[in-house]
């Protein structure tokens, strides 16, 4: 119990229930361990939360019964309809009916003596409550006996010695005939109870019994599948991934409904418990990295994750890269699709953007609409954001090197005409293109920030007044206007945003040693840039794959996008087990 | 995903590449005007197809030798088939000369941008800038470093096709002619020079011990070679077909120049020698590159115990000063000959050892 | 290792600091479009006239733009033109720029005396900045006049010059002469011809003929012009055509030149007597006609090619003449031919090819043409009546 609990003074608020407790707690603590008596449960937990005011906590009685029982939810999270359905109606309403020995606490007995009652106890119970399934019976006996057993030697051993057993029969014929909620575990120990509690379950106590029935009953307000923000597309889903994860998950197997699509989930933020599951395809995915992906989320030691981006950043392989080494996504079918191919996905609650790993440089670039399209729309778009690519890179510094180092590369009439536009011009190319550059980036952000309805006022703004009178005021010259509009619009065309930010870096870089160097400058530049891309691995796949190491196969599948059938196999460098993916019996034939 | 491999982590293909790639490089810019000296009109064709097929067999020689020794490297293998002593001298040897070539291409470079693009620029400004390149690329994995060749490769090709095709314009046919009216003595001279311009398969002594399944390495190394061979032939084709035989003795860089010639009326670049010279850099990087690395190779071979790191910061400084040596073209030029000489007679002296006693002591007893 | 990399760090920002040696901004460079070389008073010196772009004149944008010229014209003396350069920086507030030069003018003095074109002509092949595609022409007169013409299709004369020696469609031009081919020509020590213009008032240029450089005596010993210039322009260009006056019964007609293939045989190898067969095949179309003839008939037709035929031989005739005889030069490649496909009758006689023995003059050319009139032009004849009535 790693937690700090605040809660210290015990107040004692429902007076009429009666107090039986032979174990006495004393003022100021609270036990950490989950009592037989009710009441005091009910304060441990109200403690141990600090009693909130979204607690709902209501207490009643089993059936016809006078056996106290209490269901606890933390209103907002809860669905509270399918609690008063399926939880307190059904309980309330239930015809159990006990013998009154049972109900009372038999003291200080010895555990095998509880086994022997306890059995008799369950037999007569169902024999009088249910008389439709006398087949099943015996089995189900034993199997939740052993259950009790165990867990009754577990706490036992916690409590050293001290025991009020009560009837765990009730509690077992309430699990499995009374709950009409799918998903209900038992819980014996405080930590599960808080985080069951604070995942939205609902609890279920009764008197006298130290085994807590959670209730998936978990139904918080949710966004609605929209489409997505930062990746819409002509053709193809409109559906994106939202904030919950169980959505996010279903949206995945709707997609795919393959036996071995697998999800492993970890938990992740210490204090927030976040769920992320890893997403896979067993028989396709690369053993070696799927496990290495395992192994870096396990290492993940952070309070809270507000988003994936906190996961990417923990497990990517170089922090100092420019590039993005996980690739991330708001839409299942991308998603879908690399898991298909052999990647693996990671979904983070709470974050309607999932991670792709391991990727490459041209996976970056892909739009998963290239796929939709056919493949000559397809390959045009590509060979289009190739260049749209070198252009967001490359051309203002192309620009400031030509201009302030190799005029005689600009054809003539070209060089005359800028040279008569930038007669009048008060500062050197660098400082224009950087002024241009850093203006466009503000827009840009402030453009971001803005509602949207204030939007657009910015980006009036940003066109008349830098566009317009700054050039007729002769602050800058109207091609670096043309050449920063040019940079700015190729740079949107990339379709990764994360992609798009760290080229938008590089640009500035390249900006500056174009006008330390000119041409000289980019060239270096340049080949440090390969440099690095060569030695960047993403989960320890080459970043440069498949333009090196050579897979001449899949360049096909980079610069442009040859037809659907020809597209047989997947990519080479991330080494699935299942290599082909058209005409072999499809992944599950391993 | 797997530990950092010594052994097997390149293909035939990469060491194709690799061959390609280090002997395209500085020399291929001049080589054109020094084999347009020996011989007349369009004739160095000749010289260049006998001194491509004499590099073919001498790399599929040394290839075949260093391939019979799968994944053992050069002083194992030279230790064993000749002496100990005798493998660290020619190793030794060996790390003089790359070092000193390491350093002249570094100084290359800088006369090649001298020549186009500065006027002011310090030289020892445009050098420092480019080793530092080459170090950040050395100090990085070898399987990076092929990855990068592999990289380069296809902009290195591309960019010598444009080169190529480019000019075939201004391409005179009877520049070619008179046809075989350079002498014996001629065709002597351009075909040695042709095999100095080849050397660059030196490299496969060494790095054969990289590849995976060095089986068909022979084969690809000279695969290579001929790649090298026929982008050499179409160049001095070119240059011939351009400016003439008189023209091409008389230019600095010939195949430079080539690109200059051109004009691309209504292009953004009037001027294809941007590209050329973006492209040249990378090529003279590449071959850089390669024999830096070769240098850490070597040295952690007689340096067991030293650090990848500690070898490469203590030679840049010593390949910088050294490449500021030279005061003038003629002495670069003359340093340029020399190295190649040098390498010549040296690697011919290396191979027939290693040759004799290969064939007796037979390969692989490790 | 942290301190490498402060130190590395430190160099590059060392580097930034001191950066930017070769930097100078595209408004403070003069770029010298034309260049105009002429003798000057003193011997041994030259002057040079450069055009310089003020590019601000050129701006069609607002402020600014219009009022002068867009072009400066600098004149300076020296010795060398790259000493004539520099002490033009003494006049311009900005740093000459010789990457856009398009043009370059020899006044006919300088290429008339021996050396003195190749001399010149060296530093626009050295300097680096320098493109192999500069046009070359002489100027008849003072070179430095041409460059002040005020034209009125283009802004500046320089533009107006280069397109005048780019555009193709007259035989009495030759094909645009760039400073790479020189290089070629003056290495091998070929001969080769060259344009000629002169200023014809103050807001026109004319295109004279043809000079005739001679590759060994380095220097221009004649001009072509008129007759002797079309028939060297049917001689030795393929790309460059134009019409011909030619005469059909009396009355003058047109015919353009679409195509012009030449092929040169030697016939006798004898270097006292070579004779060389040029062969000429043309393809034209009747382009004016003053007779009113029906050019659909066959008849009508031989008769045009056979005047064709006539003109060109008599043109060609002429020009050759006139090289042998008076010019004494070979621009028709013949030497060159010699020297391609027979390189060992080339050996013997190259010493003695243009002067010397001056085997060039001693040979023999003869003319084997083939003209054929492809089209009529789009209509038969202007009217029938009138032929009726004749």
């Amino acid at each position: 119990m790693r937690y700090v609990f605040t809660g210290n003074d015990k107040k004692t608020k429902n007076s009429s229930s009666d107090n039986n407790n032979n174990s006495s707690n004393n003022q100021g603590e609270f036990s950490l361990s989950i009592e037989k008596d009710l009441a005091k449960n009910l304060e441990t937990i109200k403690t141990m939360l600090g009693n909130p005011s979204d607690l709902v906590v209501r207490e009643t009685k089993v059936g016809s019964t006078d056996i106290k029982c209490a269901i606890l939810y933390i209103s907002g999270i809860t669905n509270s309809d399918l609690v008063n359905n399926n939880i307190l109606k059904a309980i309330q309403s239930s015809n159990i009916q006990l013998s009154k020995d049972q109900s009372n606490n038999n003291n200080n007995q010895s555990s095998n003596d509880q086994n022997n009652k306890q059995s008799n106890n369950t037999q007569s119970s169902d024999n009088q409550t249910s008389n439709n399934q006398p087949n099943n019976q015996g089995t189900n006996n034993s199997e939740s006996n052993n259950n009790n057993q165990s867990k009754n030697s577990q706490s036992n051993n916690g409590q050293s010695g001290k025991s009020t057993q009560s009837n765990p029969n009730l509690l077992d014929q309430i699990y499995n005939e009374v709950i009409a909620i799918t998903d209900v575990k038992k819980v014996t120990t405080l930590d599960e109870v808080s985080l069951a509690l604070l995942s939205g379950n609902s609890l279920f106590l009764l008197d006298g019994e130290q085994t807590i029935l959670v209730m998936d009953a978990a139904g918080s307000e949710n966004r609605a599948i929209q489409e997505p923000q930062s990746e819409s597309v002509i053709r193809g889903s409109r559906t994106g991934f939202v904030e919950n994860i169980n959505t996010n998950i279903s949206l995945i197997r709707r997609e795919v409904k393959d036996p071995n699509l697998r999800f492993d989930v970890h938990e992740i933020g210490r204090r927030s418990k976040q769920k992320l599951a890893v997403c896979y395809v067993a028989g396709i995915v690369n053993q070696d990295i799927l496990d290495e992906v395992n192994r870096r989320l396990k290492t993940i030691d952070i309070d809270f994750a507000p988003d994936s981006g906190f996961v990417e950043q923990w497990i990517e392989d170089s922090f100092l890269s420019p590039f993005p080494q996980i690739l991330d996504t708001e839409r299942p079918d991308k998603l879908t699709y690399n898991v298909l191919q052999g990647r693996i996905g990671i979904l983070v609650d709470g974050s309607p953007f999932a991670l792709i790993t391991p990727i490459t440089f041209g996976d970056a670039i892909l739009s998963i609409e290239d796929y939709n399209q056919r493949w000559i729309i397809g390959s045009v778009l590509r060979l289009l954001r190739f260049f749209a690519i070198f252009i967001a890179v490359f051309l203002p510094a192309i620009y400031v090197a030509l201009i302030s180092y190799h005029p005689g590369m600009i054809p003539t009439q070209l060089t005359f005409s800028i040279a008569a536009t930038r007669a009048n011009v008060p500062f050197p190319s660098i400082v224009e293109a950087l002024l241009m550059a850093i203006t466009f980036e503000l827009l840009h952000e402030a453009g971001v920030r803005l509602p949207k309805a204030v939007g657009q006022t910015v980006g009036i703004v940003g066109g008349i007044v830098i566009g317009d009178v700054a050039v007729s005021a002769g602050i800058v010259g109207p091609a670096t206007v043309i050449v920063t509009s040019l940079t700015g619009i190729a740079a949107f065309a990339i379709p990764n945003y994360s992609m798009a930010v760290g080229l938008r870096v590089i640009r500035f870089v390249l900006l500056l040693a174009a006008s330390i160097f000119g041409l000289y400058g980019i060239t270096l530049l340049l080949i440090m840039l390969l440099i690095h891309i060569v030695n960047l691995k993403s989960m320890g796949v080459p970043y440069s794959a498949p333009f090196a190491p050579y897979f001449l196969g899949d360049l096909k599948n980079i610069f442009i996008r040859a037809p659907i059938t020809t597209l047989i196999k997947r990519p080479p460098y991330i080494k699935p087990e299942d290599i082909k993916k058209i005409n072999d019996g499809g992944p599950s034939s391993k | 995903m797997k530990p950092t491999q010594t052994h097997g982590f390149i293909s035939d293909r990469d060491i194709m590449i690799a061959v390609t790639s280090n002997i395209i490089g500085i020399t291929t810019l001049i080589f054109p005007r020094v084999i347009a000296q020996y011989t007349s009109a369009g004739d160095g064709w000749i010289a260049i197809l006998i001194g491509g097929i004499v590099a073919c067999i001498w790399s599929w020689v040394i290839a075949k030798i260093a391939s019979s020794f799968p994944n053992q490297s050069f002083i194992t293998y030279a230790s064993y088939l000749l002496t100990k002593p005798m493998a660290v001298i020619i190793t030794t040897l060996f790390i003089i000369h790359f070092i000193l070539v390491t350093a002249y291409q570094v100084r290359e470079v800088t006369v090649l941008a001298h020549q186009y693009l500065f006027d002011k620029t310090p030289i020892e400004v445009v050098s420092l800038l480019f080793l530092l390149v080459v170090v950040y690329g050395v100090s990085g994995s070898r399987a990076g470093i092929f990855r990068l060749i592999v990289i380069f490769f296809p902009t290195v090709i591309v960019g010598l096709l444009i080169l190529v095709v480019m000019p075939l314009g201004l391409f005179k046919t009877e520049n070619l002619l008179p046809t075989f009216q350079t002498d014996f003595q001629g065709h002597m001279k351009a075909s040695l020079s042709t095999v100095g311009t080849f050397l660059g398969f030196s490299m496969l002594l060494f790095y054969i011990e990289l590849v995976k399944e060095p089986k068909n390495t022979p084969k690809m190394a000279v695969k290579g070679v001929m790649i090298a061979v026929l982008f050499s032939f179409l160049i001095f084709l070119i240059c011939i077909g351009t400016f003439g035989n008189a023209t091409t003795r008389n230019l600095f860089f010939p195949a430079f120049d080539i690109s200059k010639t051109v004009e691309l009326p209504g292009g953004f670049f009037e001027r294809s020698d941007v590209i050329l010279f973006v492209i040249w850099t990378i090529i003279i990087f590449t071959t850089t590159l390669i024999f830096f690395d070769l240098i850490v190779l070597l040295m952690m071979m007689l340096f067991k115990n030293a650090k990848k790191m500690n070898i490469i910061l203590g030679i840049s400084p010593l390949i910088f000063l050294l490449s500021m040596l030279p005061v003038n073209y003629i002495e670069i030029t003359n340093v340029g000959r020399f190295l190649t000489n040098s390498l010549f007679i040296f690697l011919l002296i290396v191979t027939i050892l290693l040759g004799i006693t290969y064939k007796v002591k037979g390969g692989n007893q490790n | 290792m942290k301190c490498l990399k402060k130190v590395f760090f430190m160099v590059i920002l060392l580097l930034l600091l001191t950066g930017c040696w070769d930097k100078v901004e595209l408004e403070d460079r003069a770029f010298v479009y034309g260049i105009a070389i002429d003798t000057a008073e003193k011997q041994s010196e030259i002057k040079l006239t450069s055009q310089l772009i003020v590019p601000s004149q050129l701006s069609t944008l607002g402020g600014g733009g219009g009022s002068g010229p867009a072009f400066r014209n600098l004149s300076v003396t020296g010795e060398t033109i790259i000493d004539t350069n520099r002490e033009m920086i003494k006049q311009t507030s900005r740093v000459p720029d010789p990457t856009h030069i398009k043009v370059i003018l020899f006044s006919e003095d300088i290429v008339k005396q021996p050396t003195l074109f190749k001399e010149y002509i060296d530093l626009f092949l050295r300097e680096k900045d320098m493109r192999r595609g500069i046009l070359i022409a002489v100027a008849s007169g003072e070179a430095g006049e041409l460059l002040s013409v005020e034209p009125q299709h283009e802004k500046i004369p320089t533009q107006y010059i280069g397109r005048l020696l780019e555009t193709k469609g007259n035989l009495e031009t030759i094909e645009s002469i760039r400073v790479g081919d020189i290089q070629e020509k003056l290495l091998e020590r070929e001969s080769f011809p060259l344009p000629v213009i002169e200023k014809l008032d103050s807001k026109s240029v004319n295109y004279v003929g043809i000079a005739i450089y001679n590759g060994k005596k380095d220097q221009m010993v004649g001009l072509l012009k008129g007759d002797e210039a079309k028939g060297l322009s049917v001689l030795i260009e393929e790309k460059n055509t134009g019409t011909l006056n030619i005469n059909v019964e009396g009355k003058s007609s047109t015919v353009e030149l679409l195509k012009i293939n030449h092929k040169i045989t030697l016939v006798n190898n004898n270097p006292n007597n070579f004779e060389f067969k040029i062969s000429l095949k043309i393809i034209g179309t009747i382009a004016e006609q003053f007779g009113n003839q029906d050019v659909m008939n066959a008849e009508v037709h031989d008769k045009f090619q056979l005047g064709l035929e006539q003109k060109i031989h008599e043109i060609t005739t002429k020009a050759v003449e006139k090289l042998q005889k008076d010019y004494k030069t070979d621009v028709l490649e013949l030497g060159p031919y010699l020297h391609h496909y027979h390189p060992k009758v080339w050996e013997q006689t190259k010493d003695n090819w243009e002067f010397g023995e001056n085997n060039f003059s001693k040979s023999k050319i003869n003319f084997d043409i083939h003209v054929m009139i492809e089209r009529p032009g789009t209509i038969n004849k202007t009217s029938d009546r009138n032929e009726n009535r004749q």
